[in-house]
């Protein structure tokens, strides 16, 4: 049974209860919520994952969202999370609590994740090659991503690649593309019938929507692939296509600024990012253009079946 | 103490772990959980000392052989900066002459 088959009642009722459990890639997560009204939206970004799996699974994550306050749920409800223990998170108005749920999953697979490296960086396919777009918050990663997935490759990331120790491969994790500001408009004219949520104002990174990974890559969310070329992407406004190679050396240690549990992997981590420098291309691309981005990508990895 | 009488050794060669690459490598150091990055010529004095503990004079001669140059004093004083470095990071370190 999958999200979407449930009705509106049952997922608010999960919500309230004893939480609404559901798989996605790698992970089973277990949400509870005190404002069961975030149904809606959860249905319409994750309606193609897995739902019951409580009985069939160990699940990994346990978030639980709140009121922080008594009095301020009645006047100015905020939402606030628990995973397990508390996280780094400051509260948000509840009209946030998506926001406030996608936080707190990014919390858990970065704190919680040991059996990978784990890179912030978004990763796509196409025909069995992996491009790994690692980038801060802002830097044009999930909006490459995106317009890569508009023109035909499969989104396994948009937040971490999750690299597997024991072989290198990436393993998909297909969450919601998180998009801000500027780049909410332009992915709305480029997935016409893309299913967005959102826009969320005023929130601590600006305006943020969130476009639905497409069924197609939840589907293959268990499909892992190895990993072609790591770019990291640049978006600069009235900028010309520009790209450097990084040497496999230099480009580790760069890398390696992009990973959130490197250092606690020790000696498998080196082994694990020095394979992935073995793989890949690595190159940085500052772009304006998204046409230009695609086709750099596409010409760096190639894309022939 | 002279520089004559100052000798460099690599270390604990089952402490690092390293991989190599055309451009340079990324050496693991398992006892302080630190990655460091080098560039050929610092991966080649490490791996010179681990064949032999040297001076900056011998060191010189040794590296001037492998890559063609002249063991003068201008490279007898990038590799001083060198050694420092790396003894810095943990990777060599001096010994008695």
């Amino acid at each position: 049974m999958r999200v979407q088959d449930l009705s509106e009642d049952d997922i608010q009722h999960r919500l309230r209860s004893d939480g609404l459990y559901f798989r996605l890639g790698a992970f089973t997560t277990r949400v509870r919520s005190v404002y069961p009204a975030m149904s809606t939206d959860f249905r319409r970004l994750y309606g193609a994952c897995e739902a019951d799996t409580r009985d069939s699974e160990i699940t990994d994550f346990f978030l639980n969202l709140y009121a922080p306050s008594r009095t301020r749920s009645i006047f100015r409800p905020q939402v606030m999370a628990d995973v397990e223990g508390p996280g780094p998170f400051i509260p948000l108005p509840s009209k946030m609590t998506l926001l406030m749920l996608e936080t707190a999953m990014n919390w858990c697979v970065a704190s919680r994740v040991r059996s990978m490296l784990l890179l912030h960086s978004a990763v796509v396919e196409k025909n069995g090659r992996a491009v790994i777009l690692p980038g801060q918050s802002g830097s044009g990663k999930s909006t490459l991503a995106a317009a890569l997935v508009a023109n035909g490759w499969r989104l396994l990331s948009d937040e971490f690649a999750l690299i597997r120790i024991s072989d290198g491969a990436l393993v998909p994790y297909p969450r919601p593309i998180s998009l801000k500001n500027e780049s909410i408009e332009r992915m709305k004219a480029m997935f016409p019938d893309g299913t967005f949520v959102g826009p969320f104002t005023d929130t601590p990174k600006g305006t943020i929507a969130y476009l639905a990974a497409p069924s197609s890559a939840i589907e293959n969310d268990q499909v892992a692939v190895m990993p072609r070329a790591v770019i990291f992407p640049t978006y600069e406004s009235g900028a010309s296509l520009r790209s450097d190679e990084w040497p496999k050396a230099a480009g580790l240690g760069r890398i390696a600024l992009y990973s959130v549990n490197y250092t606690l992997l020790g000696r498998a981590g080196f082994e694990a990012l020095a394979d992935l420098v073995d793989r890949c291309t690595i190159r940085t691309v500052t772009y304006s253009s998204l046409d230009d981005a695609i086709g750099f990508v596409e010409d760096t990895v190639g894309t022939e079946a | 103490m002279a520089e004559s009488a100052v000798k460099w050794a690599a270390c604990d060669g089952e402490a690092l772990v390293w991989r190599d690459w055309d451009d340079g490598s990324a050496v693991y150091d398992t006892r302080s959980g630190q990655t460091h990055i080098l560039d050929l010529v610092g991966r080649l004095v490490v791996v010179e000392l681990g064949e032999a503990p040297a001076s900056v004079r011998e060191l010189a001669e040794r590296v001037a052989e492998t890559t063609g140059g002249a063991p003068d004093a201008p490279l007898r004083n990038q590799l001083h900066t060198l050694l420092g470095e790396l003894e810095h990071l943990g990777i060599i370190e001096v010994i008695a002459a």
